[in-house]
């Protein structure tokens, strides 16, 4: 009785700490987003009536943000996956655009019936994502080429190919360069009637969330992620495949990203433009982050973020700002939360300590034995001998 | 020179690593100082040497009280320590460490440092070479340039830290007439930390006991070793010799193999293991005797055939992925794309496979495990096969710091089922716990337990049926009690007919527990048949270089 | 020598600057064992708070300093988030990133395209004379001059100086820096935030000379390139110079190429170039591919050879550095 009770409270105080550093962070992104409007001379009612007005006043304006979402929280599926492994897969920007790159290639060029046109159209996506992140994944493990660099470089080239594939083989005739022509109806993905959503990309969503969360709560290969994540060589040595995890990770995330840029170009756009992922992937990155790493956060943090940014276009035309307003008041927020969140872990570790000096007579006592470099052997290796 | 102690505490949490410890260290003697693990000897050294500050208690030095508040302070009241692992830096070369550290100058003067260096080297008879980098001497070359850059700074009470772990006999003999000379001619006071009571007995003249953080015992050498172990166990320990439990089957068979190390590649190493037979690796730290364990064990550095084929691979998928969208037919592009994962990858494998597989000769390096040549496999395909492995660093490489006991013992398991069964994982947690004496609970943290207990666990998750344990310094950082649990736990296996083969920088555990020993010096190696007949000095000739 | 090559060669200094520059400060900043991810973002916030305080107050060195105050500040926020409360440094780094893009996005909008104005150029007087040598190295500005020497001085200081010396060990192993007496908290700070002040620095020599004036994300993705070189550079003052030459390098020879239509490819592809050399170098360094080809080098060269290769970053770089 009393070893559960302990158990509730315990649940009960690190759910409300958890959330603490999140109310934080929302109230101090606010507050500096308030301060730079008032010295925009622009009133914050305004830009909330905008934001409101573009998302949640219309069915419409609705569907438009959820249609902006499942892409978004389809990357953060991938993303929940390479970050457990420890993976920083900053690449994801080149997979979306590759994953778009691939199935523009079959929907302009390629004509084939309905269903067939569609599943090869999201196969191409799937397989060019996920074939850019394989080779980020390979180029890690036996080329020696950091993820978070590898990534990066991937991210250029994949921009610069699908620039280039715009100005020359794929431009349209007579064009700038700034985007395909519009696909074939025949090429698009199927839209519902009421809304405009794509109830195929609504499966693919699902069905990846619901993979990603049974992989993370109890499954094998989950808890060689997570061991991998906190110590490769570690789970290496406990007989953990970690070479052929780290590629399977990178590959899952890159198809899922794949998919997502697939959407992008199938449904949302019906072309395909210059930047095309519009830094969604980042974004994404960021969810992961403030959420991090709790799957049961993501869809509602990942909602949230696509609502904001997706308010974000009008703000110059109808108030002389700019979309990068909710970037900044994203960005403050994510920071702030990990700042806090911080906070609150050293401050648990002090009242711990606490503990423990009350229990031993409070004496005078040195920060905990939480060493990174470690002496000799004996005394840092903390309390407890054998 | 003169260094009190008075009442020196220092607590970690509950734990009161030292308390209340007094003691008057005099000039020109050696002491020594004793203790099982967490008895809080490296604390006491720590204290003095100022890498960590007491919690109360003074220090006096010739009679005035001395505020160390860092190792820099400690340097100035003329304390210097030899930390265990040498704290230096590995790619700066041996100039650069002596001069780091040194009173500041705004350039580095080099060349006034290295005459310097190459004067004090002379008159201690070290051979160092300025220009080579750190990372490329033995560990008893690095305690040299340590003691040299001590001595140079004005350091007139020494603290070393077992220094005697994994150097040659010479070059113990050399830092033993090497501190005879500092303790008798200039008056220093040395403090050697050690768990070898034949060094102790060797080189000391006092020996201090500490036992639970508070200071038991003070003995005058020579002094019976009975009464040293009473005085730090406050029991007596038998320590037995095990039996040997050895078949003439063989398990392994290593044929002209040769493994590039850190100090020296070695070359034509020849050996047999049999079915339950225990082989000890002595050797100078980075002669390779880790290096061989590794790649015997298939975690050696990818070859370049490895290597080749991933970039064959990556050029493939670049190529195919320009042609895709180059042209535009869809299911030319599909088969494409099909051809290049379904296909090319595995082919390419069993390809190199193959290749390595019909370089099966005797004139080529090969390992054999009940026959079948292994030598191209990797970790993970033999661990299947029956061989583990057991790095010394164990939270580095082996357990995994955050997971608990059960996530390791679920990790551990061999299964193809998707899921992980949480319940059996527990009953094998309990299992393991009751069987290997762990002290801890099933979802303690790992690194909540202590080194023996970790090292336990380690043992606990290794497969049944092994041919063949690769352990890297067993007992590293263990005490008597818990290293001789750790050495009954892995001869238990030897009646499965598992071999064992360990490094060891302690040459007494490797005598006392190998069947047969394999010395590695200056890129050779030597099998040693008989190690009862073996003492440490000889071995440690041997593992100098000296035949 | 051919007038086109000089004045090309003068140009590949003069628009390397801010990439040495920048890619120094990271240099810097990694030797002391951080990782400042966050270079791409705070060289544009950097770029348009120069050319914005420079074209509403009218001083170069007015812009200049914000601008290195910016990079500093930013520098310090991701050490102390670090040091005081353990936080993953590439984390912190990369939101930053994102956040400082964005500022530069929104406050910078007012001066898209604006005129601005430009770092005097100030050719040094008797060195200018010298053939080709005066034209590609002494016809610049302050600025440029600035970024040449820094690269000797960061070589110096790191090579040469005691504080050098024991930056050197603080990012390679600060247990032992610690007991030798280096104050490792301080010098991390003190190395960081002057990293951080040479990325800012970069991002104002961007927006007052190399790419007069501001428009919205005019300098992005160079912080990942710098970022990049230092890796490529293997952690060393004058590979990383090299690294940069050779970037820029590549690009003005696309542009040479495409003005000249002597290769009929488009700018895109050529874009990419710099990015697939950086991969290949780079899997052929670490992978120890270059280092099994060494067998080819005759054994006098070989050490010379392998230290040439040697691309191992900072020991300790990352991590932190906590006393038991």
């Amino acid at each position: 009785m009393t070893a559960f009770r302990k158990i509730l409270i315990q649940i009960s105080s690190n759910t409300v700490l958890g959330i603490l550093p999140l109310l934080v962070g929302i109230l101090v992104a606010l507050v500096a987003i308030l301060l730079i409007l008032n010295n925009e001379n622009v009133e914050a009612r305004a830009v909330y009536d905008l934001i409101y007005e573009r998302t949640l006043s219309l069915p419409e304006n609705r569907a438009n943000v959820v249609d902006f979402w499942l892409p978004i929280l389809l990357c953060c599926c991938g993303l929940l996956l390479t970050f457990t492994a420890g993976l920083w897969n900053i690449g994801i920007e080149g997979q979306i655009t590759m994953g778009a790159v691939g199935a523009t290639s079959i929907a302009l060029f390629v004509e084939l019936p309905r269903n067939e046109q569609i599943f090869t159209e999201l196969f191409m996506a799937g397989a060019a994502g996920g074939v850019w992140a394989l080779f980020t994944g390979i180029m890690r493990t036996r080329g020696g080429v950091n993820e978070i660099f590898g990534g990066v470089a991937m991210n250029f080239l994949a921009s610069s190919f699908s620039s280039y594939l715009l100005v020359a083989p794929w431009s349209p005739p007579n064009a700038t360069g700034s985007a395909t022509v519009r696909f074939p109806a025949n090429a698009i993905l199927p839209s519902m009637d009421d809304y405009r959503l794509s109830p195929i990309t609504i499966y693919i969503t699902l069905t990846a969330f619901i993979f990603v969360l049974l992989t993370l709560s109890g499954s094998r290969w989950g808890l060689q992620l997570r061991a991998m994540g906190k110590n490769e060589k570690s789970a290496q040595m406990l007989g953990v495949p970690t070479e052929r995890n780290i590629w399977l990770a990178m590959l899952i995330c890159g198809i899922m990203a794949g998919l997502a840029g697939g959407h992008l170009v199938l449904f949302r756009r019906a072309n395909l433009p210059a930047n095309v992922s519009g830094g969604i992937g980042f974004l994404s990155l960021l969810v992961v982050l403030l959420a991090s790493i709790r799957v049961r956060w993501v869809p509602f943090v990942s909602f949230a973020f696509a609502l904001l940014y997706s308010a974000g276009l009008p703000l110059r035309t109808r108030l002389q700002l700019d979309a990068s307003l909710i970037g900044i008041f994203l960005g403050i927020l994510v920071f702030c939360v990990l700042i806090f969140d911080g906070v609150r872990q050293r401050l648990k570790e002090r009242v711990e300590q606490r503990k423990l000096l009350a229990a031993s007579g409070g004496e005078k006592s040195p920060p905990p034995p939480t060493v990174e470099i470690q002496i000799g052997q004996e005394a840092s290796s903390g309390p407890g001998s054998n | 020179m003169r260094l009190e102690i008075h009442n020196i505490s220092k607590s970690f949490g509950q734990l009161k690593a030292n308390d209340h410890i007094s003691f008057t260290f005099e000039g020109g003697r050696i002491y020594a100082i004793l203790g099982e693990n967490g008895a809080g000897k490296s604390t006491l050294m720590k204290i003095l040497s100022g890498y960590q500050s007491a919690s109360s208690g003074q220090i006096i030095i010739d009679g005035k009280p001395a505020q160390i508040n860092s190792p820099h302070h400690a340097i100035a009241h003329g304390i210097g320590m030899l930390y265990q692992d040498p704290l230096d830096f590995a790619p700066l070369t041996v100039l650069e460490n002596y001069i780091e550290g040194k009173p500041f100058n705004f350039f580095m003067r080099r060349r006034e440092a290295e005459a310097d260096l190459l004067a004090r080297c002379k008159i201690l008879g070290f051979h160092l070479n300025p220009h080579a980098m750190v990372e490329s001497l033995t560990v008893g070359e690095r305690q040299q340039l340590e003691i040299v850059r001590l001595l140079s700074l004005g350091v007139s009470i020494l603290i070393l830290d077992e220094p005697t772990t994994g150097i040659s006999a010479e070059q113990k003999s050399q830092l033993f007439q090497t501190l005879k000379n500092l303790a008798r001619e200039q008056n220093m006071i040395v403090i050697l930390v050690s768990h070898k009571l034949a060094d102790v007995e060797e080189l000391c003249d006092e020996v201090l006991v500490l036992r639970r953080g508070k200071l038991v015992g003070h003995r005058s050498l020579p002094c019976e070793t009975e009464i040293m172990v009473e005085m730090m166990f406050g029991k007596r320990i038998s320590t037995t010799v095990p039996q040997p439990l050895y078949t003439d089957k063989p398990v392994l068979k290593i044929h002209k193999f040769s493994v590039p190390a850190r100090l020296f590649t070695i070359h034509n190493i020849n050996l047999e293991v049999r079915e339950g037979e225990v082989i000890g690796l002595a050797g100078l730290d980075g002669s390779g005797q880790v290096e061989f364990m590794r790649t015997v064990a298939g975690l050696g550095r990818p070859t370049w055939a490895d290597q080749l084929t991933a970039i064959i691979a990556l050029a493939g998928m670049w190529w195919v992925f320009g042609k895709i969208l180059d042209e535009s037919s869809a299911v030319l592009n599909l088969a494409r794309i099909a051809i290049l994962i379904l296909i090319l990858g595995p082919m390419l494998k069993t390809l190199y496979l193959y290749i390595r597989q019909r370089a099966n000769n005797d004139q080529i390096a090969q390992i054999r495990l009940n026959g079948k040549n292994i030598g191209w496999r990797g970790y993970r395909d033999l661990l299947e096969r029956g061989i583990a492995y057991l790095a010394a660093g164990r939270l580095e490489e082996g357990l995994v710091g955050g997971l608990t006991l059960v996530d390791h013992s679920a990790l551990a398991e061999r299964s193809s089922l998707p899921h992980v069964n949480w319940v059996r994982a527990w009953r094998r947690t309990k299992q393991a716990i009751n069987d290997f004496s762990i002290k801890g609970r099933p979802f303690s943290q790992i690194q909540t337990l202590s080194g023996g207990n970790q090292q336990r666990v380690s043992l606990s998750l290794l497969p049944a049926n092994l041919r063949l344990i690769l352990l890297e310094n067993p007992t590293r950082g263990l005490d008597v009690e818990s290293a001789g649990h750790i050495w009954s736990l892995l001869l238990n296996r030897r009646k499965q007919g598992t071999a064992i083969i360990f490094s060891s920088p302690d040459l007494d555990e490797i005598i006392d527990y190998s069947d047969r020993i394999l010395v590695f010096s200056s890129g050779q190696t030597t099998l040693v048949e008989n190690p009862e007949q073996m003492t440490t000095a000889r071995l440690g000739e041997l593992i100098g270089g000296k035949s | 020598m051919d007038p086109v090559l000089t004045s090309t060669l003068a140009d590949i200094v003069r628009n390397a600057a801010p990439l040495l520059i920048a890619s120094q400060g990271e240099l810097i900043t990694e030797r002391a064992g951080v990782v400042n991810l966050s270079l791409d973002g705070t060289i544009l916030l950097a770029a348009m708070a120069a050319f914005a305080v420079t074209y509403n107050t009218g001083s170069l060195g007015m812009g200049i300093v914000v601008a290195m105050l910016i990079g500093m500040l930013v520098a310090l926020i991701i050490i102390s988030a670090s040091v005081f409360l353990k936080l993953n440094q590439i984390a912190v780094g990369f939101v930053l990133t994102l956040l400082c893009a964005d500022l530069s996005t929104f406050f910078g909008r007012k001066y898209s395209g604006q005129q601005g104005t430009e770092i005097p150029y100030a050719p040094i007087p008797i060195l200018e004379d010298i053939p080709v040598i005066g034209e590609v190295f002494f016809q610049h500005n302050i600025l440029i001059y600035f970024s040449l020497l820094l690269v000797i001085f960061v070589w110096l200081w790191t090579y040469h100086t005691r504080l050098g010396l024991s930056l050197r060990g603080l990012g390679e192993h600060p247990a032992a820096a610690y007991v030798r007496g280096t104050r490792v908290q301080l010098w991390r700070f003190v190395y960081v935030a002057a990293g951080g002040a040479l990325v800012g620095l970069a991002g104002a020599s961007y927006s007052l000379s190399v790419k007069l004036g501001w428009r919205e994300g005019s300098t992005l993705g160079n912080g990942w390139i710098a970022l990049a070189i230092v890796i490529f550079g293997g952690w060393r003052p004058f590979r990383i110079a090299f690294g940069a030459y050779f970037i820029v390098g590549l690009r003005a020879l696309a542009l040479y190429f495409q003005q000249e239509d002597v290769l009929n490819l488009p700018i895109q592809i050529i874009n990419m170039t710099p990015w697939v050399l950086m991969l290949v170098t780079l899997i052929f360094v670490t992978s120890g591919l270059a280092e099994s080809l060494l067998v080819l080098v005759p054994p006098r060269w070989r050490p010379a050879a392998q230290n040439l290769l040697r691309a191992k970053p900072p020991a300790a770089l990352g991590s932190n550095f906590e006393r038991s």
